[in-house]
């Protein structure tokens, strides 16, 4: 055998354990799922039934709630972006106490989102210490219900989802700005540019590969993450009013019977959903980058 | 090629190779004998050691979703101090050639959710409990039928068999035992806080509506919140009970066939009367219970299950009396719900039926109700001619029991609608309550969905 042909053919092989498993644990279920979204499944037994799963999907008005749910989770990105990049800056310029705030900001991140979902829901509970505070502070009278008015409940929500990840995002912002070279911020320096102008001038455009990073991977996990922090805090309600897409299809797969089927079909949506997403933050972000 | 190199390809190849039959062969291994795990929940009833032939012992794996194994109160109480643990040892005993091998899975839902991923892969538990009517019924790809397994006396002496029958008939598939009675589901008050009001619902029960509304303006003028609710607004509790009696158990199946709307004027009018409560400022989600007990709130809803709890938190500032008649049209009066509201199953991965029904037959005998009825467990029995004064001699026990036997006791409607059905009723009342959804936007949705759910089967 041909050298050349010997060397690509170790590669290859070399490759083919990688493959089965991905092939195993990603692509089979991938088929899988997307064959039985044209059936009527209960896990045991299934039958064809075409297109009557996304027909369902898409006329019985609850895949707007859903999606309207995930697009309040979207449109809070734009917060959690700004705080991680102002912490982050902090933490780079090295204020005062940013070792102690460096890892207080981390803390968060590494907790289970259900954990972080059990505390909020007690904290945020009709006797829970944030009514208390809010009453000591005479803010309220202290009766709030936070968990089960929709407004409250999204807030609630979303204040989780900053809490777990601004330690996150301000560590991949902090590794952002380590790339950037001193000497331009040296340069700068030297021409006079005060803080603010380096920020805007040199930061922020130096970061922008960095936002693109961040903002795609959140605006996935507002797709397909979500779903242990809303079990764990609001369970989907009021009503179905805080369920996102994939807390449904877990409602679909797992507490209701023979709908697994409508569950892989939902899935299906979501797959496309996020690809969608994620290919126009990308493109407009290429766009931005130029 | 080297041979070296030759070597590790191999190596890859056959790697490669057992990576793939592995994951092959997951769901597959229907005749698997590998050993039950008791700490973790996966263990299959195919995994009991079936060498009964070979003098082993038969394993039967038994999900607990109802017994207590931990007493919030005494975190030193050992396991074998727990009623089942006691009720096990005793069966093993009886027979030496069955190793009971109990795991506690959370219940509810949550057994249901678990109950349905070991079906799909074949690797249910020999023995669980289960909510009963259609919560089981939905689940019944899994479920062994037991009839061959089921002797007339053993049927004759329990009520409560139309539960675990398919379509709630008298005869036909049975997927279930059923396991002890609810009782009938009530209001259970404080008495110093309703004298406190001047109001003595054992001389004056509150016969109607506006009685009860009446009552519950008077409590609420004596400076205590009336009525504790879950966050559901115990749809299940109490809502259903003013829903079933409006248009009877005749009437319930109507409207999960689709031959009667949830959104009609009857209907209505209940809903309207009932958000009016929460309008009045009657009710408090907040804890309902601990508030309860606490002595904060007047009255919650609920049967024999709350009753040990609330007799020792008010002992005898505890009263218990029937719900109010919503309307004096009511189809059916003075009653309330309840019943046979769990069973138990054996799962179709079960190798041993008939040993998990005998296993289950001991659970549900005689002896053994009383015996766990006597431990404090949250079930009355659902014996045929069984004299309370055998087992208890406290009067609201004695009380419940005799509702649970009358007529005008509702089998539990959420466990007539399809179960997704019921979790989204649930669901959107919580809306309902807080003033979120229009009552007749809540019944409307209601219908939606139940054409919905019927469309899809």
């Amino acid at each position: 055998m041909h050298f050349r042909t010997k060397e690509s053919m170790t590669g290859y092989l070399s490759l083919l354990p990688a493959f089965a498993a991905l092939a195993a644990i990603v692509f089979y279920p991938m088929v899988n799922t997307f064959f039985h979204s044209f059936t009527k499944w209960n896990g045991a037994e299934s039958h064809w039934i075409g297109l009557r799963n996304y027909t369902f999907i898409f006329t019985n008005g609850e895949l707007w709630t859903l999606l309207r749910n995930n697009a309040v989770f979207l449109l809070s990105i734009p917060g959690i972006l700004l705080l991680s990049l102002v912490v982050s800056v902090l933490l780079f310029e090295e204020v005062r106490g940013w070792r102690f705030f460096r890892s207080l900001y981390y803390i968060p991140t590494i907790l289970s989102s259900v954990v972080v979902g059990m505390l909020m829901k007690m904290m945020f509970s009709q006797s829970g210490v944030v009514n208390q505070l809010l009453h000591a502070l005479g803010l309220t009278d202290g009766k709030t219900e936070w968990l089960t008015q929709v407004p409250t409940a999204f807030m609630v929500l979303v204040f989780c989802f900053y809490w777990q990840t601004l330690g996150q995002g301000a560590l991949i912002f902090l590794s952002g700005l380590s790339a950037i070279s001193h000497e331009i911020f040296e340069s700068a320096d030297l021409d006079g540019a005060g803080w603010w102008q380096r920020l805007f001038h040199i930061t922020i455009p130096s970061l922008v590969p960095t936002i693109v990073y961040f903002t795609v991977t959140n605006a996935i996990y507002c797709f397909i993450g979500l779903f242990s922090l809303v079990y764990a805090v609001t369970q989907g309600g009021p009503g179905r009013e805080t369920t996102p897409i994939d807390y449904m299809i877990y409602i679909k797969a797992f507490q209701t019977p023979d709908q697994l089927g409508y569950a892989s079909a939902l899935s299906i949506v979501l797959f496309a959903i996020a690809l969608l997403a994620s290919w126009v933050q990308i493109r407009l972000s290429n766009r931005f980058q130029d | 090629m080297h041979s070296n190199q030759r070597k590790t390809l191999a190596l890859l190849l056959a790697g490669s190779l057992a990576l793939l039959s592995a994951c092959g062969s997951g769901s597959n291994n229907s005749n698997g004998t590998g050993s039950a795990s008791a700490g973790g929940g996966t263990a299959s009833a195919s995994s009991a050691s079936a060498g009964t032939s070979t003098g082993e012992k038969t394993k039967l794996v038994f999900w607990n979703t109802s017994y207590p194994t931990i007493d919030e109160n005494d975190k030193t109480k050992k396991k074998e101090d727990f009623y089942i643990y006691k009720a096990i040892a005793r069966y093993e005993a009886a027979n030496p050639n069955v190793e009971i091998v109990i795991q506690d899975i959370p219940d509810g839902t949550n057994a249901m959710t678990k109950f349905q991923t070991a079906g799909i892969a074949n690797n249910g538990p020999d023995v669980t409990n289960l909510w009963s009517g259609n919560y089981t019924m939905d689940l019944k790809s899994f479920i062994q039928p037991l009839n061959d397994y089921l002797k007339p006396t053993d049927i004759d002496a329990m009520t409560g068999w139309n539960a675990v029958t398919e379509n709630f008939a008298d005869t036909g598939t049975i997927y279930g035992v059923p396991d002890g009675s609810d009782g009938t589901i009530g209001i259970l008050y404080n008495k110093k806080l309703f004298a406190a009001a001047g109001l003595d619902p054992e001389q004056n029960p509150p016969a109607t509506y506006d009685d009860f509304v009446a009552m519950l303006q008077k409590l609420k003028d004596s400076g205590v919140t009336p009525i504790g609710s879950e966050q559901d607004g115990d749809f299940v509790y109490f809502l259903d009970y003013w829903f079933a009696q409006t248009v009877g158990t005749p009437g319930i199946n109507d409207i999960v066939n689709g031959k009667m709307n949830f959104n009609n004027p009857k209907l209505l009018q209940v809903m309207q009367g009932y958000v009016q409560l929460y309008k009045k400022g009657f009710v408090t989600n907040d804890q309902p219970q601990t508030q309860f007990y606490n002595r904060k709130v007047a009255l919650i809803f609920g049967g024999y299950g709350y009753l040990n709890d609330a007799r020792a938190a008010l002992g005898d500032d505890l009263g218990m009396m029937k719900i109010p008649n919503f309307s004096s049209e009511a189809l059916v009066k003075n009653g309330g719900i309840g019943g046979t509201g769990a069973d138990f199953v054996v799962s179709k991965s079960s190798k041993h039926p008939e040993e998990a029904v005998k296993f289950i037959l001991f659970l549900v005998s005689k002896e053994e109700q009383i015996a766990r009825f006597k431990d404090g467990y949250g079930k009355l029995l659902n014996l045929k001619n069984i004299d309370p004064s055998e087992f208890t001699n406290d009067p609201y026990v004695v009380k419940q029991q005799e509702w649970a036997g009358e007529p005008s006791t509702i089998f539990w409607p959420d466990n007539i609608y399809p179960s997704e059905l019921s979790d989204y009723i649930s669901s959107m009342n919580e809306l309902v309550v807080k003033q979120q959804l229009d009552v007749r936007d809540f019944l409307a949705k209601l219908d939606q969905k139940r054409d919905e759910i019927n469309k899809q089967r």
